[in-house]
């Protein structure tokens, strides 16, 4: 009896120890690349901050209205360090990923599929948040400029009207894009869209019909130019 | 119809666009011009259409019939030839220019001269005005000198004759004006420049022209034209976009000719042949409150786009202006000096979408505008030139301050 006893003391750690001497070295290396993820990241972070402030990223970025959105949105880190930082992190995570997949943990494995899976996803969603948050800018900022120069009184409204409109249009196209409720996000979308229009019709044709009335009359009747004897060129 | 001969000693080039109510009396008046001041010298008129709708190319056609066998060869002396060339249908101003070069220097000719279709009558001594200081003084360019109402032409009062004299050194008055003569030379050179590859608005063309001259060195002059009395066309009534076209060139040429004005101090009087400049001053009906209201709300609406592009300073003292009375609104000269550097530097720059940058100009150069209007309301000729006279020095007076913040 105490013989088996003893085997099966010897065979358990025979086998604890067998299952250590393989994972400490798997561990071991995941650490190592863990430490390479961050040491390469630093280093490509480091070059890519110095390239990109020989290429003025950030001076574009100011001109294109993306450094004052995201100031808007407290984000305080210039374009070209959140460009960097992307890539610390982008590197980081697929020597992370690396590590995960030699420590043979079927989970840790499974999790690192689908994240690879989703990751093309997510890059593209990133992308149509920054280009339409460029473009939100961009049109608010044109729409702005003219709604003044046309003297028009509701010239921020306007702007303001241009840049959530497109930034809404951005956030439906980025969840639809994720996957994220997709259905629920484009009947909410056209709904909401839809609704805001049709109560600005009824508001304006019903509610302000007095004022829209004379505001169209003031616009119509009002020719500044033909009126001044003054020629600019 | 004549065939165009190998050699001419003047080229006039009419570009044109929609301009069937005038390009018949401009063309006789030039036709006349020519024959009066130049009956000795071959010469050639030639009609760059931009794609008129009208009947400019028919009404051209006719002209081509009665002028070229008719009463220019009659008057005109036996060697001497006169004549027009066929409609030259273009895209657009900048291919008409161009096409008026390209033909000058293949004719070899002495002078040329671009005359403006949009004017309801056009003196035949414009054509001696614009050619003769070229033709027996060699000179390369010819300014126009006009006379114009004291409110006319606030954009080249306001911005760029002071911008001009002060970058270039020299006074010429109308650095936009659409009626000038060259030498065959100086044709030469404008062909060879890159400029026409790169987009221009129309009405920069003129001042490319003047600029290049001046900023390189050519023999510039003035011609006194007198009165110009100009067909309103459709595309003044779009104020911002016009300035935009106008102050953009400027401040394109200020990148390309940097070499040229960065050392230049002070300005100096180029010659001017005929009377000199003046202004009518018969009273004018001008609502200066719609201009006060423009540059108001731009001081409500506008703060965060004139805040990337003007000095900290400039924006205190702008946000005062919002406070006076419309009737006794003033706009400080040294303020209006600063707003137009400011806009310069945010230009060079690139600080703003440049469209941006220059629309969101209007407002301010409108309240400028009110300014000068109450400021010489009153005033009889001599003290509304030495209102611009007064702006022209404060430009000349803080270039340093452009220079300093130039990069």
């Amino acid at each position: 009896m105490s013989e088996i006893w003893k085997e099966l003391f010897a065979d358990a750690f025979r086998e604890t120890m067998h299952g250590i001497a393989v994972f400490l070295p798997r561990m071991m290396v995941m650490l190592l690349l863990l430490v390479i993820g961050i040491l390469v990241g630093w280093i490509v972070k480091a070059l890519l901050l110095r390239v990109l402030r020989v290429l003025r990223l950030d001076a574009v970025s100011e001109r294109a209205g993306l450094a004052s959105a995201l100031r808007q949105a407290g984000i305080k880190r210039s374009a070209s360090q959140i460009v960097a930082l992307t890539a610390f992190w982008v590197i980081f995570l697929f020597f992370g990923f690396a590590g995960l997949n030699i420590l043979a943990v079927s989970a840790a494995t499974d999790v690192m599929r689908l994240i690879l899976q989703y990751l093309p996803h997510l890059l593209a969603a990133l992308l149509v948040l920054l280009a339409g948050g460029l473009l939100a800018n961009f049109l608010a900022q044109a729409a702005l400029i003219a709604a003044v120069n046309a003297q028009f009184f509701g010239a921020r409204f306007l702007a303001a009207a241009v840049r959530w409109g497109v930034l809404s249009l951005t956030l439906a196209m980025v969840l639809t894009q994720l996957g994220i409720a997709k259905e629920v996000v484009v009947a909410a979308f056209s709904i909401a869209f839809g609704g805001v229009v049709l109560a600005l019709a009824l508001a304006f044709g019903l509610g302000a019909k007095e004022h829209a009335k004379k505001f169209l009359d003031r616009s119509l009747e009002e020719q500044p130019d033909q009126e001044d004897h003054i020629s600019h060129l | 119809m004549a065939e165009a001969p190998q050699h001419v000693d003047l080229l006039i080039g009419i570009p044109t666009y929609n301009s069937a109510a005038t390009i018949e009396p401009v063309t006789r008046a030039i036709a006349t011009g020519l024959t009066k001041y130049f009956p000795e010298r071959s010469t050639i008129i030639l009609n760059t259409d931009c794609g008129s709708h009208d009947s400019t190319p028919a009404i051209w056609e006719q002209l081509l019939r009665e002028l070229s066998v008719g009463e220019v060869n009659t008057e005109a002396a036996i060697s001497s030839q006169k004549t027009l060339l066929p409609l030259q249908a273009v895209s657009d101003k900048r291919a008409a220019y161009k096409l008026i070069l390209e033909r000058a220097h293949e004719l070899n000719v002495t002078a040329c001269a671009i005359f403006d279709s949009d004017v309801q009558s056009l003196p035949t001594e414009w054509v001696e005005a614009l050619l003769m200081p070229i033709c027996e003084q060699a000179y390369d360019y010819v300014a126009p000198l006009y006379r114009r109402h004291k409110y006319d032409g606030t954009i080249t009062n306001s911005i760029l004759y002071p911008l001009t004299r002060a970058l270039y050194g020299k006074r010429i008055r109308q650095p936009i004006g659409a009626d000038f003569g060259f030498s065959g030379k100086l044709a030469a050179h404008y062909l060879g420049k890159n400029m026409w590859k790169e987009p221009l608005s129309p009405h920069s063309m003129d001042l490319w022209m003047t600029t290049t001259a001046v900023a390189e060195g050519f023999r510039i002059c003035q011609g006194y034209l007198g009165r110009k009395v100009q067909v309103a066309k459709a595309h003044e009534a779009d104020l911002p976009a016009m300035l935009a076209g106008i102050v953009g060139g400027a401040f394109s040429l200020m990148e390309e000719h940097q070499a040229s004005w960065w050392h230049t101090a002070g300005s100096e009087d180029v010659p001017t042949f005929g009377a000199q400049s003046e202004l009518d001053i018969d009273a004018s009906s001008v609502h200066v409150e719609r201009m006060v209201k423009a540059l108001r709300q731009g001081l409500r609406d506008l703060l965060p786009v004139w805040e990337i592009i003007l000095s900290q300073e400039v924006m205190a003292e702008l946000l005062q202006l919002g406070w006076q009375d419309p009737e006794d609104f003033r706009f400080p000269q040294e303020l209006w000096v600063r707003v137009i550097y400011d806009f310069a530097l945010a230009y060079h720059d690139k600080v703003l979408h440049r469209d941006h940058l220059l629309k969101s100009l209007a407002p301010l150069y409108l309240g400028k505008t009110a300014s000068f209007i109450l400021e010489t309301r009153t005033s009889i000729a001599p003290r509304v030139m030495e209102n611009i006279e007064r702006l022209c020095q404060q430009f000349e007076g803080m270039k340093p301050y452009l220079r300093e913040r130039w990069r």
